[in-house]
């Protein structure tokens, strides 16, 4: 699959603190990458390697099969987009003109794409305002700073922290935006969040990363298996019980735990329920559990699960 | 990088800072030459010393040229406020939008030099003409008769006032680079800039009592040396005299070239290696 950013062994110091240990991602195009980590844990760093705001002590990356120490990386630059932290807005001049600003930086016809931009991120009343983006609210920044970021028709936009000051309506929209763009113009995207409920719902592929190092990525489908419903059922005859369970299900949904058996996967319960009292078992306890993201991500980073 | 000097005018001329920048442009060219004619008004007769001493400022000429003093008036604000002005792409972090869009760092800060030196000099030149303007009506243009050779000592000295505003240019994008905050830019601008001026100031008492006490030659030699390759202090000499000698020349343009070019490699050097906020 075409590669759109890999890196290997990326490493950041700030004198003796460590921000970024032996990073290694690889984002594919068409994917939503989420990047998933607690604050201080070297997301928006590994950003800022990436976009060339800051420099790596140890480590290279390529970008678009590029080379960040090649002379074509600015070529590959030309293909980002993105919104670091804070929008980069120029506060005293209105939406329009700071897309017109970012539309000369980038050496673009300042035409009616402003216009669609603007439309596209929700800020389409704000065409022909003259009103100051210093004036605007965090969330109107905010979709200022990802039209900036859009404006340019980037093949990869990276997003720090998106829903940050968003109303539930703007976090919608804005969620909407980044699988509208992902689907029609095949857009790459690198999330990053701490939100996970709201990075669940579109990201195809996830970073997890703690203390600088990326511990795990793994991709939607990979995790949604990781998530699987289990059932555990405790008898009074777990021996018996092998025997019965084994006959109604596929031996690999099933694992033995003391005094009963734990079955991964969505299963007709009341149809298994009524195989074992058939059977004269007496059921002591049925426990239905769901993982949930936040279970699976504290466990990876070595937290309590909830 | 035509598109980076674009929206660097662009940015600057929208600014507000850029109206106050006129504004205070415009008072200091009246106000400047309409006080010295009040006071020279009061001040009556004047004796050959004090005639001697105020020749420099009962000329138009004196007053164009004082015009580009640094350290006084517009020559210390300007470059301030045009510094601000600039700095604010760092502080907005707008400049991110450069870095990551594929901008190199060399023409980032190119960029913000050659749009700091051609307003700083086009604003300063503006300011000067309009006191050249406003002193006309009060004071001769010279004591003497404008002949050819006077236009030839203009342009030269021009050049010259050019060449000092390109360091200053080259000095202000520079703390726009390396400072942290506007704050900072301010302080260390002020420091240098004032620095520099009283440096100067103290060194001309110093050689004029040395050279009063008979002092030692060499050290009087060398303390001209320090006073003449003072970059900050030169603006305050060109243009007020009648011709330019060959030493006049040689320190005149080689400590602003070469400041301007060591200025400008750091600048590009760090800024290169600099993390972007």
């Amino acid at each position: 699959m075409d590669c759109v950013l890999k890196t290997y062994g990326l490493t950041k110091k700030y004198k003796k603190h460590l921000a970024v240990n032996d990073a290694e991602m690889t984002i594919c195009r068409g994917d939503i990458y989420g990047f998933v980590g607690e604050n201080g844990s070297g997301k928006t760093t590994i950003i800022r390697l990436i976009t060339g705001l800051i420099f790596a002590n140890e480590g290279r990356f390529e970008l678009f099969g590029t080379p960040n120490d090649s002379k074509d990386i600015t070529l590959a630059r030309r293909k980002v987009g993105a919104v670091v932290e804070s929008p980069s807005i120029y506060r005293n001049m209105s939406a329009y003109d700071n897309l017109k600003m970012q539309c000369i930086i980038l050496g673009l016809p300042a035409d009616q794409r402003i216009a669609d931009v603007l439309n596209e991120v929700g800020l389409g009343d704000l065409i022909g305002d003259k009103k100051h983006a210093g004036d605007f609210s965090l969330g109107m920044r905010q979709r200022l700073g990802i039209a900036m970021a859009l404006i340019g028709e980037p093949e990869f936009l990276i997003l720090d922290e998106p829903m940050n000051g968003l109303d539930p309506a703007g976090i919608v929209e804005i969620r909407e935006l980044i699988l509208k763009l992902n689907r029609e113009r095949n857009i790459t995207f690198l999330i990053s969040s701490h939100i996970l409920s709201e990075l669940s719902l579109v990201a195809t592929k996830y970073g997890i990363i703690s203390k600088g190092h990326i511990i795990k990525e793994i991709t939607a489908a990979e995790l949604q298996k990781e998530l699987a419903k289990t059932t555990d059922i405790m008898v009074d005859n777990p021996e018996k019980l092998v025997d019965v369970i084994g006959s109604i299900l596929p031996a690999e949904v099933i694992s033995y735990i003391p005094d009963g058996v734990r079955i991964v996967g969505e299963i007709d319960l009341n149809k298994v329920l009524a195989t074992i009292i058939d059977a004269g078992i007496r059921i002591i306890s049925v426990n239905c559990h769901e993982s949930s993201f936040e279970d699976y991500y504290l466990e990876t980073i070595g937290g309590k699960k909830a | 990088m035509s598109g980076l000097i674009i929206s660097d005018y662009k940015r600057f001329f929208k600014d507000k800072l850029f109206i106050v920048v006129c504004i205070l442009a415009f008072v200091f060219a009246v106000m400047t030459p309409l006080l010295y004619a009040l006071l020279f008004a009061g001040m009556g007769e004047l004796d050959p010393v004090t005639a001697q001493m105020l020749a420099g400022y009962v000329s138009a000429k004196g007053q164009f040229f004082g015009a580009f003093s640094f350290g006084n008036n517009l020559g210390l604000i300007a470059p301030l406020l045009i510094g601000i002005i600039l700095f604010k792409d760092f502080s907005f972090g707008t400049v991110r939008n450069k870095v990551i869009c594929g901008h190199s760092r060399t023409k980032i800060f190119m960029s913000i030099f050659i749009v700091c030196a051609t307003t700083l000099f086009g604003v300063v030149l503006a300011h000067a003409l309009l006191t050249l303007g406003v002193s006309l009506p009060f004071f001769e243009y010279q004591s003497t008769d404008f002949v050819a050779a006077d236009m030839w000592y203009l342009l030269e000295s021009l050049l010259f006032e050019l060449l000092v505003y390109v360091f200053a240019a080259a000095f202000v994008s520079w703390l726009c680079v390396n400072m942290k905050n506007v704050g900072m830019v301010i302080v260390m601008y002020i420091a240098v800039v004032f620095g520099a001026t009283m440096v100067a100031g103290i060194l001309q008492v110093v050689i004029g009592v040395m050279q009063l006490d008979g002092g030692n030659e060499q050290t009087i030699k060398l303390l001209e040396f320090l006073q003449r390759i003072n970059v900050f202090n030169s603006s305050a000499t060109i243009g007020l005299g009648t011709e330019y000698s060959k030493e006049d020349l040689l320190y005149y343009v080689l400590p602003p070239v070469v400041g301007t070019v060591a200025v400008l490699s750091h600048g590009v050097l760090s800024f290169n290696r600099k993390d972007v906020k």
